[in-house]
């Protein structure tokens, strides 16, 4: 049974842009509920899915002040997740999930995929967004990072991922023998 | 009725007709008792707190005031000093972390009831936490107090020294605030909220239990927040008639008192 669902703030998608559609549950969603959700969504929407980004609350390997600076801080929810079989680690904790879709003809489809997957995965309400939730054109951070050469040369699903600070590896996974990248 | 009582003015604490207006009242009369919900040993209290050891010393930092000269002042001979202060102990801090979700109290509610309540205390109101500063041995009684009554729910409340962000983010999937720095977790099997490190992140040797969280329609009775999907404040005339009425005369006061003037 799929309940009616209002597409809440739709987004404009910018001219020559793809299309993006946002998964926003009620509550912060674990590792493990994270880690189901997205291999379902790699498994039965693999053609339409450009990258994967994940957004939400960073979960720190050490406390980064106070009295306890430096101590480890062993958050159950920080820790390698496999999907589509890459593994790679869980820094933050699920806030949202941003799916840019390859082809605009096939969002309607998707979304109605994507709302029957949640609606089997999620254990709360949630809601389904269409529009465009990342940068679609290189940012300054990413001049910075790969210099004006590099962010012509380089993979475009690649930019506007990585905050100023973070290293692109530790914060990007490419799906292997999919050319998927996830990010957060 | 004596000049002294006649002219005493009531305290009337806050203005509302909403039953979140009368937990807020409730909360800042020190003639109203707070409901005792659970049972946390004193020694849990200490080591959650983690300022001193359970069973050690209180270090002070100066000798107790009876061994003190202290000046000639009319001040001092007219406020009685707190158990803490007479002793010399350190000032020392709890500090609270609340959800937005219906958390049965928030900073500036609790501000407001420590000045009513507590003596000798220094609080701090900040978006997302409230601290209480206060001589270390009246601290405990006053932290017992505030973790064991109704002001407390182990899921919507925490103790958060530093690292506290939180209150504003949805809640985990089984129902606790966020923590980055995972100080307390859920006890599945028996259903209760433990402690496992205290208020600053340091693990503790054994987890402190600080009971099961409330169910929501409890939450939304107790709460003293104002939501647009529980009690939102615009149901509250009286409320808002007070906040208008202040906010009309700041600002006219502020732009030109003569404005202001027999309103």
């Amino acid at each position: 049974m799929t309940r009616e669902r209002p597409r809440m703030l739709e987004r404009k998608i910018p001219e020559g842009a793809k299309p993006e559609v946002q998964i926003f549950p009620s509550r912060l969603l674990s590792a493990e509920t994270t880690e189901r959700l997205l291999n379902r969504i790699v498994e039965e929407l693999e053609d339409h899915i450009r990258r994967i980004v994940i957004h939400g609350p960073g979960l720190p390997k050490y406390v980064p002040y106070g009295p306890a600076r430096g101590e480890p801080v062993k958050h159950p929810e920080r820790r390698p997740i496999e999907v589509g079989g890459t593994e790679f680690e869980m820094k933050v904790q699920t806030g949202q999930i941003v799916i840019e879709i390859e082809d605009e003809e096939a969002l309607d489809e998707v979304v109605a995929k994507l709302e029957e997957i949640c609606e089997e995965e999620l254990p709360c309400d949630f809601q389904i967004q269409t529009g465009r939730f990342t940068k679609p054109k290189p940012t300054v951070t990413d001049y910075l990072k790969f210099g004006e050469k590099g962010v012509e040369e380089i993979d475009d699903r690649l930019l506007g991922l990585v905050e100023p600070r973070a290293r692109l590896s530790d914060r990007v996974a490419i799906l292997k023998g999919r050319k998927k990248d996830e990010g957060d | 009725m004596s000049l002294k009582e006649e002219m005493a003015e009531k305290a009337q604490f806050y203005p509302g007709e909403t039953d979140i207006a009368e937990n807020r009242r409730n909360y800042m009369n020190p003639n109203y008792e707070l409901e005792k919900l659970r049972e946390i040993a004193d020694e849990d209290v200490v080591r959650l707190m983690g300022h001193r050891e359970p069973g050690e010393e209180y270090p002070s930092v100066h000798p107790p005031l009876e061994e003190m000269e202290e000046p000639e002042c009319p001040i001092r001979e007219l406020v009685e000093p707190t158990d803490g202060a007479k002793q010399g102990d350190r000032i020392r801090y709890i500090q609270f972390t609340d959800s937005v979700y219906f958390a049965p109290i928030h900073p500036y509610i609790r501000a407001r009831m420590y000045m009513w309540r507590y003596r000798g205390v220094d609080t701090g109101t900040l978006s997302g936490r409230q601290i209480i500063e206060v001589r270390e041995r009246d601290l405990e009684k006053i932290a017992k107090e505030l973790l064991e009554t109704e002001i407390f729910d182990p899921a919507r409340t925490g103790v958060r020294g530093a690292t506290v962000h939180g209150h504003s983010l949805r809640l985990d999937e089984n129902g606790l605030m966020f923590d980055a720095l995972r100080r307390y977790r859920l006890n599945e099997e028996k259903g209760v909220v433990e402690y496992v490190k205290d208020q600053v992140g340091i693990e503790l040797d054994e987890p402190i239990e600080v009971g099961a969280p409330a169910d929501e329609e409890d939450l939304k009775e107790r709460t003293t927040i104002y939501r647009i999907d529980g009690v939102p404040f615009r149901e509250d005339e009286e409320l808002l008639q007070v906040i208008q009425r202040i906010h009309e005369l700041r600002t006219l006061a502020g732009y030109n008192p003569k404005e202001a003037e027999g309103k």
